[in-house]
């Protein structure tokens, strides 16, 4: 029998003990001493949630493509076995092979949503690995952190011996033959350091010091070693077609969040949303071949058995060949009896069509996400979606026999007022009378219609548009939401509408740690000490906690995010060459204000600085200005 | 045409609970490209049915489930098919076609074998003869309408020690055996009731045993291994491999 880390009496006790014993179909196994490098890929949270995440999955697989390394597992235990490994003093164990993390060479965190920070605390804490980096000696691994919270590392930098900017498939290989010959000249983790924060993207937070100016603003960023880099830039794949995607992904024994076959078939986004912090640090769009992905969803429909596949992407309509692909995978899915799921689609006549034709249309919802509820707050976010294209989808699929509406909206934008947050309402009455005025036999007898309206509270993000824009206060947002519930219980239609918010608490926090500095660390380590945990999970969120540490560290809650930033300011990720210039951020922030909207990148190159990656969408070679 | 599957179910694979060992089995078939049958319907459905849940850190060597095909290749060539894609731990042991008459395994299940292996205390051969002389064992049993008592003796068939197979160590036991202990470790068999009409589960017999003899279970690791699962057929029980 394998062994496992955990004993049958802690395995009996636990909730989902499936969580912790690997072993899954297409798991990756190698005798650990037949390789050179140990590398433990972490998702800082719980199996479920960490499996459902692509990236890791291609990580495992580009590691494990060498013959050097075994790359593992490894994800936050849930509180019930978190507890039995401290008072038993467990060493958290990678699934593979179920040894101790603290054994490993490498670890890599993945880091995808700012509320998982002290899961990461408490992730190097079960290992057994000092929290802080400056206090780790020769005998643990390298702590790598990568994803999209990345670029802005500075709140979590005093954690993490380095971070890896941009897409995993570039400079792994040069790092890791870093890491062997350093190791094989008998260099020390140091040594490795100093070597490392030479491979572009790249960044090793501890060469690099911040000093303030007496209002607490940042003064310079400015390296400690000779020759190493000012500024780290955003590594890029050129050709995702050339690229290493999963063919054999892991297929678990529990049920997770995204249980299905999933299929990247782009990166980036045309559209420029300017609250929207995934569509600048991913650009430029870049596209897979139909043959590439159709070849690909072949091999993982053999490899793995799923029953759904579902295609991954931050806009599925603009993928040019949108047409083509669907076909030949109806056909294939058809064949060998597979669900499609396609999220992220555009509302139009195409889009219904092929959704007729892949769900069932009495039991699935339509989901818009128009974002604002009026068009000059729509203008300001550059939200290219307008009421009569809102008018024009949901009638077309009320007539093709859907009756449940999913709506998106953020409250608290840069610029938004009263009648903002109450057009919201009223699009959703709009949307409900629509239906209504429909005669019965041609919505296909549907009675009623069902509009769920979904707030969501806006927090500026680094590189983006509004990255210096003042966040509202919690009780700002509170006024917005009653204000919105308010009216929606005044429309006409207010029986045919559901309201549902997400939760504000988290919102300030979010906010802090998306544009913070390196002296959020001390926060964040007290909030761990006050046992914040899972701070992601609603049930689990420890606002007590929080409180006291926000209070205790006395951070300025004022200074980082209640207050306008001088567009000239320098800010804690400047460092960073995302490519997107801050001139391009500037102008578009300028737009904003006016309500000017910006064209998307098929349409028009705006410029933004990612052409000198010299690849996607910026090589259509229409008129590009600058 | 209806096909029954046997398998077992050991080391570290016991963890896994009955619903995801059957989502495990759907996608298993699915790769192995055997030519099984779906429902109608816009989400197609495997038909396919397991004999009875296995519990989370029980072993077996005797699971069942029936599934129906569109065309059978074979005994062996099912078996092959289906171990290609199996996980460590799980194995395919027999596929044979029954008759179209034939009742599922889930509606056929009256009996199960079971080894329980636990550390024996001394004197334990006679603590047990004098278990099963008892003419009425009643235990009290939580179920959705709350605490009923029940008499478990008419419904333990058979219950005997009997040989462990090889050498005792943890990591074949897969609990954790204190040092030394291992020579203590011997094994009960039982044949106990199963199925919809009255099911025993080892664990409450060898709790009421051991409590009976002033021990409780929980002050040792025991594994508990399902070894076959009967039918009834004309009064005698016979295993579901050979119950049409
Ligand atoms: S469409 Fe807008 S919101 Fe969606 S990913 Fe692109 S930029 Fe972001
Ligand atoms: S350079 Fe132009 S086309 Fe390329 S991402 Fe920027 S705006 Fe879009």
């Amino acid at each position: 029998m394998r062994k496992l880390a955990l004993n049958n009496e802690i395995l009996l006790t636990v909730d989902k003990p499936v969580r912790y014993l690997g072993n899954e179909i297409n798991a990756v196994y190698k005798d650990p001493e037949s390789v050179d490098i140990r590398f433990a890929m972490c998702f800082p949270d719980v199996y479920e949630i960490g499996m459902s995440y692509l990236g890791i999955q291609i990580l495992y697989d580009l590691l494990n493509a060498r013959d050097d390394v075994f790359c593992e597992r490894v994800y936050s235990p849930w509180t019930d076995l978190d507890r039995i490994m401290e008072e038993r003093h467990i060493p958290l164990f990678a699934l593979e092979s179920q040894d101790p993390v603290k054994d490993f060479d490498f670890l890599g965190i993945t880091i995808q949503y700012e509320m998982c920070y002290t899961n990461i605390l408490r992730i190097l804490d079960l290992s057994g690995i000092p929290l802080l980096a400056s206090e780790r000696g020769e005998d643990v691994p390298i702590v790598i952190g990568g994803g999209p919270c990345t670029y802005n590392p500075e709140p979590i930098a005093d954690f993490f011996d380095l971070f890896y900017l941009g897409e995993g498939e570039t400079v792994y290989g040069a790092l890791l033959d870093c890491y062997k010959a350093n190791k094989a000249a008998g260099g020390s983790r140091q040594d490795f350091l100093l070597k490392a924060a030479f491979i572009p993207g790249i960044y090793v937070p501890s060469l690099y010091e911040p000093s303030y100016n007496d209002d607490g603003t940042l003064a310079a960023f400015i390296p400690l070693a000779e020759g190493v880099p000012a500024r780290i830039e955003r590594q890029v794949v050129k050709d995702l077609d050339s690229v290493i995607y999963p063919e054999k992904p892991i297929v678990p024994f529990m049920k997770i969040t995204q249980d299905r076959i999933v299929l990247e078939i782009m990166r980036g986004c045309i559209r420029g949303c300017r609250f929207c912090q995934a569509g600048m640090v991913y650009r430029p769009d870049r596209q897979r071949s139909v043959k590439y992905l159709i070849d690909h969803a072949l091999a993982m429909i053999k490899s793995t058995g799923q029953e759904e596949i579902s295609l991954s992407s931050l806009s599925s309509s603009d993928y040019a060949e949108l047409g083509t692909l669907l076909n030949e995978l109806i056909d294939i899915c058809e064949k060998e009896r597979i669900n499609i799921s396609l999220p992220s689609l555009r509302i139009d006549e195409f889009s219904l069509d092929i959704m007729s034709k892949v769900q069932d249309v009495r039991k699935s919802s339509l989901t818009f996400a128009p974002e604002a509820g009026t068009q000059r707050m729509r203008d300001v976010i550059n939200k290219g979606i307008n009421e009569e294209e809102i008018m024009k989808g949901s009638g077309d699929a009320f007539r093709g026999g859907w009756n449940r509406v999913k709506l998106y909206f953020m409250l608290g934008l840069p610029t938004e007022t009263e009648e903002d947050v109450k057009g919201i309402a009223q699009l959703a009455d709009k949307v409900a009378r629509n239906f209504y005025d429909i005669p019965r036999e041609e919505r296909k007898g549907n009675k009623r219609v069902e509009i769920v309206v979904s707030t969501s509270f806006f927090v500026p993000k680094p590189f983006t548009p509004f990255q210096w824009v003042r966040q509202a206060r919690s009780e700002e947002l509170m006024d917005k939401r009653y204000i919105l519930s308010s009216e929606i219980k005044a429309q006409l239609n207010h029986r045919s509408i559901k309201y549902n918010w997400h939760d504000f608490e988290l919102t300030k926090l979010e906010g802090l740690f998306a544009r913070g500095d390196r002296r959020i660390a001390t926060l964040l380590l007290e909030a761990y000490r006050n046992g914040c945990r899972f701070d992601a999970w609603t049930d689990k969120f420890n606002e007590e906690g929080w409180e006291k540490a926000l209070a205790d560290t006395g951070t300025d809650l004022d200074f980082y995010i209640y207050r306008e930033r001088p567009v000239d300011e320098l800010l804690p990720w400047d460092f960073i060459d995302l490519g997107v210039s801050r001139k391009f951020l500037g102008r578009e922030y300028e737009l904003a204000k006016q309500a000017i909207v910006t064209p998307n990148c098929r349409d028009k190159c705006s410029g933004c600085g990612c052409a000198s990656y010299g690849t996607g969408v910026c090589m259509k070679g229409r008129g590009a200005s600058e | 045409m209806k096909i029954r599957i046997k398998f077992s179910k050991k080391g570290t694979v016991r963890y896994i609970g009955h619903l995801d060992i059957m989502r495990y089995f759907q996608k298993a078939i699915r790769r192995s490209g055997l030519d099984i049958a779906y429902t109608n319907g816009f989400h197609k459905h495997q038909i396919l049915s397991f004999a009875a849940p296995l519990g989370v850190g029980l072993e077996s060597s005797g699971e069942y489930m029936d599934a129906e095909f569109n065309s059978f290749p074979g005994p062996e060539a099912v078996c092959a098919s289906l171990n290609k894609e199996m996980a460590e731990g799980i194995e395919i042991l027999s596929a044979i076609q029954l008759p179209d008459t034939a009742k599922n395994a889930m509606s056929q299940v009256a009996a199960a074998d079971y080894i329980v292996r636990f550390p024996f205390w001394e004197g334990l051969q006679e603590d047990l003869e004098r278990f099963l002389a008892l003419e009425s064992i009643v235990v009290s049993k939580t179920t959705k309408n709350g605490e009923t008592e029940i008499d478990i003796r008419p419904i333990i068939y058979e219950m005997k020690i009997t040989e462990l197979p090889g050498s005792i160590d943890s990591a074949a036991l897969g609990v954790d055996v204190p040092e030394g202990a291992e020579a203590s470790y011997g094994g009960i068999f039982m044949k106990l009731s199963s199925g919809s009409r009255a099911n025993l589960k080892p664990e409450l017999v060898l709790n009421t045993f051991a409590a009976g003899c002033g021990h409780t279970a929980g002050e040792f690791s025991s594994l508990t291994e399902r070894l076959e699962m009967y039918a009834e057929v004309g009064g005698r029980l016979v295993p579901l491999s050979e119950a049409f």
